[in-house]
């Protein structure tokens, strides 16, 4: 796990000498050695890494992935107070949960995520580009990532296939951040089908399909497949209360439902949804009542889902969707824990 | 007549060796400025610490592997 490869020694980072960013003794005993030792020299994003990469660090700040706004102002909304600070059992959660998927430079360059197994991916290599499977599925691996590498659902997506990874498509900025401070993921400038495919553009495109939708639908909702969806999340402490551990039911299921939120860059009418796992007393182990907001924001959302197709079976012909209401999210789909604003997801039938 | 040019010559020189001092300073600056914004994405020096134990044993499979690791158990694979 914490094994050094010579070649590792021979490189630019290597040759600096371990005590450069793990600090701890030059000495012969373990115990000496590592009594001042900091196995993660990266968990300060001001530290060691910014001596060479500054610029990095400096936007990687502003990233979600450093700072999880997404998760943090995900939680907020269904909360009723407007910050953190002002709430110290969502500041609990939040610390103890969702800042467990916070990410530092060495745990996608050079470790796997704390969060996903830890230890260092090839002997202390630092990775340019990190190996998705072993970092972004750390994290991502029970949705995204895990349906793209076909790990989770039926198939893989077309584009991993042949030979893609999370980097082929996501800009850097997407990873290291811009320097302004996002809100969420989708403040973000996110890959679009059409990048790569504009002549499928409506208007544009030879399949009729394409231009008789529209903006009508998201290309997911042909192209996609079943995806992961989690119910009625709840988290619980660990034995010494330092963390609050998950627990969710999960099932496949593909829903096609109104677009929660429209907006220029995503103004489709139709999209694919996912069920996220939080409840209203998800978190009731830490306080009841802590989100009073939960009724106001669905938690059936718009999802992307990265397992695309050319054929799927919602594609083969009109019917297969027009005439296929189980496609649909439907009101024996929201359960009793769920939001109610679901409600204003489900597509009303002819 | 023979001291007003040697006191003119000595004015030249000395004007010259002004414009040269402003002309430097001012390129220093300059440069300065460029480092300062360079610093951000060129690698610096740092000097090598000696790590030679530390490298001993964390290169040595036999010693690595005798170690025992706790797993954490992370939670992986919750996230979107």
């Amino acid at each position: 796990m914490y094994l050094v490869s010579k070649d590792f020694l021979e490189t630019s980072h290597g040759q600096l000498g371990c005590i450069n960013c793990h600090a701890g003794e030059n000495l012969p005993t373990q115990e000496g050695a590592h009594a001042t030792m900091n196995p993660y020299p990266s968990e300060d994003n001001n530290g060691i890494c910014a001596q060479c990469h500054g610029a990095v660090t400096e936007t990687y700040a502003s990233s979600i992935h450093y700072n999880l706004h997404g998760m943090e102002n995900g939680l907020m909304s269904f909360a009723s107070t407007d910050s953190m600070p002002d709430s110290p059992a969502h500041a609990e959660v939040f610390d103890k949960n969702c800042m467990s998927c916070h990410a530092t430079c060495g745990e996608c360059h050079v470790s796997r995520p704390s969060n996903y197994t830890g230890g260092l991916i090839n002997q202390h290599e630092f990775f340019k580009t990190p190996p998705m499977e072993e970092t972004c599925y750390g994290c991502h691996g029970a949705r995204t990532a895990g349906e793209f590498m076909g790990e989770v659902g039926f198939s893989g997506d077309v584009h991993f296939e042949l030979g893609m990874d999370c980097m082929d498509c996501h800009n850097i900025d997407n990873f290291h951040g811009t320097g302004e401070v996002g809100e969420r993921m989708w403040d973000e400038a996110l890959p679009s089908c059409l990048d790569c495919h504009a002549e499928e553009a409506s208007g544009n495109s030879q399949i009729e399909a394409h231009n008789a939708h529209g903006d009508m639908l998201s290309c997911q909702v042909c192209h996609a497949q079943a995806n992961n969806n989690c119910f009625e999340c709840h988290v619980s402490y660990n034995e010494d209360k330092s963390a609050l551990k998950s627990a969710s039911d999960s099932k496949l299921m593909f829903r096609i439902g109104l677009n929660p939120n429209p907006t220029e860059e995503r103004p489709y009418k139709y999209v694919t949804l996912r069920h996220i796992p939080t409840a209203a007393n998800s978190f009731d182990t830490v306080e009841t009542d802590m989100l009073p907001n939960f009724d106001e924001i669905s938690n059936w959302k718009y999802s992307p889902t990265h397992n695309i197709q050319k054929s799927t079976f919602q594609n083969e012909s009109c019917e297969s969707c027009h005439d296929n209401d189980k496609l649909f999210l439907r009101e024996e789909d929201i359960i009793e824990s769920d939001s109610k604003d679901n409600l204003r997801l489900i597509v009303p039938r002819p | 007549m023979k001291e007003k040019f040697y006191h003119k010559a000595i004015f030249g020189a000395l004007v010259m060796v002004i414009l040269a001092v402003v002309i430097l300073f001012t390129y220093q600056l300059t440069n300065k400025s460029e480092h300062i914004a360079k610093k951000l994405t060129t690698p610096v020096a740092i000097d090598p610490i000696d790590s030679s134990n530390c490298i001993a044993c964390h290169t040595s499979e036999s010693i690595i592997g005798s170690v025992v690791i706790e797993s954490d158990e992370g939670h992986g694979g919750e996230g979107g």
